[in-house]
């Protein structure tokens, strides 16, 4: 339930980036007004956060921890079933404000005031949408946290259990942690708009940047929620199609926690335009290098793990060593982004977009894409059509290049962000850009379609269907039953089955 | 099929994980609302 919600808002997501990028084909206004084209840059980031890519962590941890820890099925059933059956009313809410007087949010995701609080009568339905996901958000992720720390079978130790658990672990932590905090933000809007409050309005006293402070405490930590299970995912399928253990096991678990608590003292990165002392420009400057070491380790450890192993390529280890190189460029602009005085040139520029996206989009849809063709046959018992497998990622690792790259270019030359309308000097990459967004919006229709065409039929998969899978996942049937491991594993089926 | 499992688990051993696993999600349940209200009241103090 919580992929095919993820699938659709991934389309949802997609269409509203294509009519952005219709628009910026060529300069000029030429399709939308300028209130709707803010409405969906706000929205497209909106939906393809909350309503794409963390439901589809959440699914995949539904289906895969429980297999993977030897449970029958999540801690909490019902918890998981009401998590999930808020998204669909949160989303709804959030997509209907496109139909009331005023339009959707169009002050961008952040919802910064004084902006923000300009809004129409869609401003409280997007704010009680955002108070829905989070609560959905905290939900899921407590019952992650239960499952994996109550359900472990006998044998299964917090060391041996595979690297998705660990990541999903740690960003479950970070869930918990910073989605109150965005709930306690965007409540103390709603009472700035309807009740006579000033947190954040200078007319009142208040102060416009503790609003920047509050949400970016919880929004750096997103992106690590973002991207945390991206890792787990990394690290089950380069050793599987390497034929090799991972390297350096303890070393991705420690890194992986230093990356989340490095991820709440970064916050203020985002904002160094804001004006700071100089202390906390170095402070946080610093702070969010030291993210690049336990990054580092990770990429080292993935590299040493393909070192002399038996390698091939199948879809999903494509779509890992996408991620590997084309998520290590989005930390790299990520390490310019770092430094103040760059920071000072780039900020609110195209030089950020490309960078968010090169994390995100190669970054997390890419490893959940890897993901869903790793475990897919076994869901169903089936395997893809590798052929077209092959042919989505290499259509999709293209043109995601197409549409991202050139936006460095536009970033350097000074284009801004959030404009639907440009100088001329920056038309030509704009339409190289989007003619990758069109090229790689068409791509992703292959991915539903071969899901379907595998769940109607195919080769029958082995129960282990990779020839170097490891894993209690890999040790049920294929598919497996309903309730996954009703008695648990015995302490020899484990040992064949954990990490190291 | 599937091979090689361990011996069920006794109805106590399954109601005392339960129990645990509630304890477990109230704690952070509460632990959430804890940061809830701290960030809201941090706000207050400083406004």
């Amino acid at each position: 339930m919580y992929l095919l919600f993820a699938c659709f808002m991934f389309f949802v997501g997609g269409l509203m980036a294509m009519i952005i990028r219709a628009e910026l084909f060529q300069p000029g206004l030429q399709l939308v007004e300028p209130q709707f084209f803010n409405s969906m840059t706000t929205m497209h980031a909106l939906v393809m956060i909350f309503g794409a890519v963390m439901p589809a962590w959440t699914g995949l941890a539904n289906w895969m921890i429980p297999m993977q820890v030897g449970a029958p099925d999540m801690a909490l059933p019902r918890l998981n079933n009401f998590s999930f059956w808020i998204l669909p009313f949160a989303f709804t809410l959030l997509l209907s404000t496109l139909l009331v007087p005023g339009g959707g949010p169009a002050g961008g995701w952040t919802l910064y005031p004084p902006l923000s609080l300009q809004g129409g009568d869609g401003f409280p339905m997007a704010i009680f949408a955002i108070h829905l996901m989070g609560a959905s958000s905290i939900l899921g992720s407590i019952n992650v946290v239960v499952t994996i720390m109550n359900m472990r079978a006998p044998g299964v130790g917090l060391l041996n259990m595979p690297l998705f658990c660990w990541s999903w672990l740690i960003t479950a932590y970070l869930l918990i942690a910073t989605m109150p905090v965005l709930a306690g933000a965007v409540t103390m809007l709603l009472t700035d708009h309807f009740f006579g409050t000033s947190f954040f309005s200078a007319s009142g006293g208040g102060d416009p940047v503790m609003f920047q402070h509050i949400f970016w405490f919880f929004g750096h930590p997103e992106v690590y929620i973002l991207i945390l299970p991206a890792f787990g995912i990394m690290s089950e399928i380069i050793p599987t199609f390497s034929r090799k253990p991972l390297f350096g096991y303890d070393a991705m678990v420690y890194a992986t926690a230093a990356i989340a608590f490095l991820s709440f003292i970064v916050w203020a990165h985002h904002m160094f335009t804001v004006g700071m002392p100089l202390a906390g420009q170095l402070f946080f400057t610093l702070s969010t290098m030291m993210i690049s070491i336990p990054t580092g380790v990770k990429v080292f450890n993935w590299t040493a793990t393909m070192w002399k192993g038996s390698l091939t390529f199948e879809t999903p280890m494509l779509f890992a060593l996408a991620f590997l190189f084309l998520f290590t460029i989005g930390g790299f602009s990520g390490l310019m982004l770092a430094v103040v005085p760059a920071d000072f040139q780039y900020h609110d520029t195209y030089f950020v977009v490309a960078h968010f996206h090169y994390v995100l989009v190669p970054g997390a849809i890419f490893a959940i894409m890897g993901g869903v063709y790793y475990w897919l046959p076994k869901w169903t018992g089936q395997m893809y059509d590798e052929k077209l497998g092959k042919l989505h990622f290499w259509l999709s690792a293209i043109f995601v290049n197409v549409l991202f790259f050139p936006q460095h270019f536009l970033g350097l030359a000074g284009m801004p962000r959030r404009i639907p309308d440009y100088s001329t000097q920056f038309a030509d990459w704009n339409m190289v850009s989007s003619l990758g967004a069109f090229g790689f919006g068409l791509s992703q229709l292959l991915f539903p379609y071969i899901i379907w065409k595998c769940v109607k039929g195919g080769a029958k998969a082995t129960n282990e269907v990779w020839e170097g899978a490891r894993g209690l996942e890999w040790q049920l049937t294929s598919p497996p039953p309903y309730h996954s491991w009703t008695d648990p594993p015995s302490r020899e089926v484990v040992a064949r089955g954990v990490q190291h | 099929m599937i091979v090689n499992v361990s011996a069920p688990m006794s109805p106590e051993e399954v109601a005392a994980r339960r129990a645990k696993a509630r304890r477990t999600a109230w704690l952070l349940g509460f632990v959430a609302l804890g940061f809830y209200v701290a960030f809201i009241a941090m706000s207050v103090a400083r406004s």
